[in-house]
């Protein structure tokens, strides 16, 4: 060993989900190592330059409201800002932003290199240390070793990483880069099950080779939308995106040259997603479809390079060249990176626990995509919970475990930790079941006091957001108290082209008419200084109510469940009557709750009736015990 | 999944279906109290009582009518059966007043108990013993309680067909909702609300036709009830004996002589028929005993499968034959022309709807009773030649999730016509599919995203 070192907290990998993680930590005032393979790469987008979109764009508000740093980051470096879905309702309204990717990652370094308590180290890690079933640290390519009392895990998809580009192959964690091969072998060794994904990348292509006349044109929003509630004002330049499609040409290269992929000619068995398919995928999968979607855009202000959204592909660079020729405006296309597949090796997450700790080695945790997930928010939304429990576990307090119920990154860490990932993991609204309440919106009153609570929130943030929520509901309360007349409000109600009043009634009956909302009320006379924030809160609580106060009660049933624990350890094997397949799914994922029980397919009503005939008749034993 | 062990309230008639003086209908779970409280009027509200304790009181229904008068024993944890509260219901007898207080017990609160239910919970409360852990195992996982029969599991299996399919065509629309929500972003077909509702709009049709369909199936399994009615003396009770061919009802001239709803049962074609004599629908009487089974008769009416509506063809027709027609033609009815042994009053000046079958018959002497029979034979059957294939077995609980998908998915086009988001009818839709996965026990979150991957070109 050449050197020594020694962290409270030690994080391998310097993306998404590291970054955060080594933040919470330092913040928080512990002592953290940031192992990462070159410096220059923290903070990297390895794909898309943009951050958000539907359930995404969520993610990162929630990790605004937890203190976290990915929405700063990108209010910082974003060049074109759009809230998506603005013709559906509010719910499901999510904000996205392009990036210059240079200055995210410039500005995500340079967060991290001003930050007390935080070293970076730059470090190929081999080996993790482990003594008596707990992690003491880690050994690296430089014979260094790290000693810490925790240690996270975010490697990417650098463990054993294989890059596909037609007929070749070649190892890396991500194009021009080193693998970890020693580390993924290194987990297994501890008795850690592996599996392999696959993800892939677009072409990057030069601007000046583009001829955006046959495009069309893509504006961000004006005023930009913003990610962080602190932000107060978008500062970088705003640019365009431009769209144009493939067509029966395009498919004809494709579909000619599918056995010189890695994926068609069966040289890999990895998992792609669904949701992300390759532009083969695409074309084989949909035949009928006469044309798809690209969209080119811009990887900074300054770069010459321009991302192809939407023509992910491991073809063989000739194909790759002939192919993106054949779509409108590309006729002359340079492509000075090729897109490629990737796959590495992931660790199926139902081997942690709900707070991302691994039940095999104590005070290892593991966040992002070696999780399997995909996506920049999805590792970020990991890395701040797992740095916030590494803090826990050093302080010996209580983990944070989000809930299905109040963020979206609840809902991920839940389904992470209870079904079998098989493909990469991506969030959808859709995921999640109480989704008029988790909203871009309302993000800080969800999680502002669970910053706080773990020391990531000020205390003049938090009383702020306790004003905030005061007011709201003191408006919304007052509303129902008001009364008005026919007399009073008719006259407002006709310059909103509103049926009149024929009786006295609630400003709240008045309030809920779509026509009028808060901003009708206010032109009668009432709140008038209410702040836009409360306004758009309070017109969202009247325009949900009836739906907002069912989920409530689902919420309520839900928790109930939640509650129910089931204790470490538990033996499955002593209870009688459960079913063979309910049993072992529970064996293998140990949930922590009759709810989380129930949400393990394969696990059905009767295992569940039987675990709590079991559970209370353990409680009643213990009872008559004592 | 559901699996609210515990926490919800579950009913169900207790008592087997079939003639007797009374029946049970039996609340149980730790909302009993609360719910019995809401439906029973009484000088005390069962919350209040004492427990393993009987009161005399009311059913009431929502619009504040008397459902029945019933004698009400709260039972409070632990010490009952399922060890958790527990609130029985003694009722008048026969299916019809214990079915009317089931539905008002699930309309406030309650939910239909699943076949061996209230035994489950009897041992997940430790209230049965549990060494045996098989006997447990075999008995939560049966799927009926005494209807083992192989025709009844054949036709349960159509429903899961059909209840699957309609799970399958309702997972489609969720997946073109969530398709504008969560890839708003994609080039995909626009978000068309018009095509929601009309794909929504089929599927309750197809619910109601289900439902419709197990109706015919409890009429085949149960029988239908037909509910023999008219002013007094017309010979309600002679014809009631001559469909039964046997003295059941008491026969004398004096008016009102059946003061209570009599019941019994009688096979025509293969269907069995629950045969109610109801006392004849006059308003106000000074008698009190009188007035109580009047207003039963009323309900009887309500709630039957067929009304046969009884005349008497030697004397004229009356205002309150009127009168008594007025109610009765808003159910299913027939007319049936009695006495036509008897010279004819000449005066059956009784404005019939069209289409209603009239039959005349003789009681005393059996002339034209066969007609009847038939009649009503072709009525259970809806003069449907295909009845008997499309029935489909449905137990109440099954019918209870059928009617909450239809309610569902009623709201789901409301929210969708009155220009709501997507979002919103989705929470719906949701909850239709949900409730169409309790009738069959399928549960899956994954199901729609499984859908949209599959039918949908995803992903830039």
């Amino acid at each position: 060993m050449t050197a020594t070192f020694e962290y409270e907290i030690l994080v391998v990998g310097g993306g998404h989900a590291g970054v955060e993680a080594a933040l919470v930590g330092a913040r928080r005032g512990h002592s953290v190592g940031l192992l990462t393979i070159r410096r220059e790469d923290v903070g990297a987008m390895s794909c898309n330059p943009a951050i958000g979109g539907s359930a995404k764009g969520q993610v990162v508000r929630e990790i605004d409201a937890l203190g976290g740093e990915m929405a700063q980051v990108i209010d910082a470096t974003g060049i074109q800002f759009r809230m998506l879905n603005l013709s559906k309702g509010p719910a499901v309204w999510a904000p996205r932003a392009q990036a210059d990717r240079e200055l995210y990652r410039q500005e995500t370094l340079r967060r991290v290199e001003s930050q007390p308590n935080l070293r970076l180290h730059e470090e190929l890690v081999e080996e993790l240390i482990v003594e008596n079933g707990q992690i003491v640290g880690v050994a690296t390519e430089s014979l260094a070793f790290f000693r810490s009392e925790t240690v996270i895990i975010a490697a990417g998809t650098f463990l054993r990483g294989l890059i596909h580009i037609g007929e070749e192959r070649f190892p890396g964690g991500r194009i021009g880069e080193r693998h970890a091969e020693k580390l993924s072998i290194s987990l297994q060794g501890l008795g850690f099950r592996h599996g392999r994904m696959k993800t892939g990348t677009p072409p990057r292509v030069r601007k000046g080779s583009i001829d955006f006349s046959q495009m069309e044109v893509q504006k961000g929003d004006v005023p930009p939308p913003r990610f962080s509630f602190s932000t107060v004002q978008i500062t970088q330049p705003q640019i365009c995106c431009y769209t144009s499609y493939t067509n029966e040409t395009t498919h004809r290269i494709l579909l000619d040259n599918l056995h010189r992929t890695a994926m068609y000619a069966g040289r890999t068995q990895a998992v792609g997603a669904r949701y992300c398919p390759s532009v083969e995928d695409k074309v084989v999968r949909f035949r009928d479809k006469p044309k798809h979607q690209i969209i080119l855009e811009p990887e900074g202000l300054d770069n010459d390079l321009m991302y192809v959204n939407g023509f992910s592909t491991s073809m063989p660079k000739e194909i790759q060249d002939r192919a993106i020729r054949t779509i409108p405006g590309y006729a002359n296309a340079e492509i000075i990176r090729y897109g490629y597949a990737i796959e590495y090796d992931f660790i199926p997450p139902i081997q942690l626990t709900p707070g991302l700790e691994t039940r095999v080695v104590k005070n290892l945790f593991l966040c992002g995509q070696i999780n399997g997930t995909s996506g920049y928010e999805e590792a970020a939304g990991q890395g701040i919970v797992a740095g916030i429990n590494a803090v826990q576990r050093l302080r010996g307090e209580d983990f944070f475990i989000p809930d299905r119920s109040e963020s979206y990154i609840g809902v991920m860490i839940d389904d992470l930790v209870t079904k079998n990932i098989d493909e990469p993991y991506r969030l959808f609204t859709s995921r999640a079941e109480y989704r008029l309440r988790l909203r871009q919106d309302n993000a800080d009153l969800r999680l502002t006091r669970y910053g706080h609570d773990y020391g990531l929130i000020n205390d003049e943030r938090y009383e702020a957001l306790q004003m905030k929520e005061a007011e709201i509901g003191r408006v919304r309360n007052q509303l129902d108290h008001i009364t008005v007349s026919p007399e009073s409000v008719n006259p407002v109600l006709s310059e909103l082209e509103s049926s009149h009043l024929r009786s006295k009634c609630a400003l709240s009956d008045v309030a809920r008419r779509p026509e009028v909302g808060m901003s009708g009320v206010k032109r009668m006379g009432y709140f008038c200084n209410l702040s836009e924030d409360v306004e758009f809160q309070v017109n969202l609580a009247l325009k949900y109510e009836g739906y907002i106060a069912r989920q409530d009660q689902e919420i309520g049933r839900y928790r109930q469940l939640e509650q129910k624990r089931i204790p470490d350890g538990f033996d499955y094997d002593q209870v009688k009557g459960l079913s063979t397949e309910g049993r072992m799914k529970m064996k293998a994922i140990q949930p922590a709750s009759i709810g989380q029980a129930g949400r393990i397919s394969g696990v059905t009503p009767a295992d569940i009736s039987v675990l709590l005939i079991s559970l209370k008749n353990r409680k009643r034993k213990m009872i008559r015990n004592n | 999944m559901k699996f609210e062990i515990e926490f919800d309230a579950i009913a169900a008639i207790s008592t087997s279906p079939g003639v007797g003086a009374i029946s049970i209908v039996r609340l149980s779970g730790a909302d009993a109290l609360k719910i019995a409280d809401r439906i029973f009027k009484a000088r005390i509200k069962p919350s209040s009582m004492k427990s393993h304790t009987i009161r005399f009181g009311s059913v009431i229904s929502d619009q504040e009518t008397i459902v029945d008068q019933v004698l009400l024993t709260v039972m409070r944890a632990p010490s009952t059966f399922t060890g958790e509260d527990t609130v029985e219901i003694n009722c008048h007898g026969g299916q019809v007043a214990a079915r009317l207080i089931l539905k008002n017990l699930i309309h406030n609160g309650a939910r239909a108990a699943e076949p061996g239910e209230f035994t489950k919970r009897a041992f997940l409360n430790g209230k049965l013993d549990l060494t045996q852990a098989e006997a447990i195992d075999d008995l939560i996982h049966a799927r009926t309680d005494s209807a083992g029969l192989l025709a009844v599991k054949q036709l349960a299996g159509h429903l899961s067909k059909y209840v699957h399919n309609l799970r399958q065509g309702l997972l489609e629309i969720a997946s073109r909702i969530e398709l504008a929500i969560d890839f708003s972003e994609e080039e995909l077909d626009p978000y068309n609300p018009e095509q929601i509702i009309s794909l929504l709009t089929e599927t309750k049709r197809a619910i109601q036709l289900i439902i419709g369909n197990i109706e015919r199936g409890r009429i085949i399994k149960e029988g239908a009830s037909v509910v023999i009615c008219g002013k007094e003396n017309v010979g309600k009770s002679s014809i009631f004996n001559a469909l039964l061919t046997k003295k059941r009802a008491i026969v004398s001239s004096i008016p009102g002589t059946t003061r209570d709803v009599i019941e019994d049962s009688v096979n025509i074609s293969g269907v069995p028929l629950r045969l109610f004599d109801a006392a004849g629908i006059r308003q106000n009487t000074d008698n009190e005993i009188e007035d109580e089974g009047i207003s039963r008769s009323r309900r009887a009416v309500q709630e039957a499968d067929l009304v046969l509506f009884v005349l008497d063809q030697s004397q004229n027709i009356d205002r309150e034959e009127r009168e008594l027609y007025q109610y009765v033609k808003g159910y299913p009815h027939m007319v049936v022309c009695n006495k036509i042994d008897l010279i004819s009053s000449g005066a059956h000046v009784l404005p019939i709807e069209p289409d209603v079958v009239f039959v005349s018959v003789s009681a005393l002497t059996g002339q034209g009773i066969d007609d009847l029979t038939q009649a009503i034979a072709q009525w259970i059957a809806r003069n449907d030649p295909h009845f008997f294939d499309r029935a489909i077995a449905g137990n109440f609980r099954q019918e209870t999730c059928l009617q909450q998908a239809l309610e569902s998915i009623r709201l789901s086009i409301c929210s969708l016509r009155e220009g709501n988001p997507p979002e919103l009818a989705a929470v719906d839709v949701q909850a239709a599919i949900r409730s169409l996965g309790e009738v069959i026990g399928v549960v899956s979150h994954e199901d729609v995203l499984n859908s949209i991957f599959e039918k949908f070109c995803i992903g830039k």
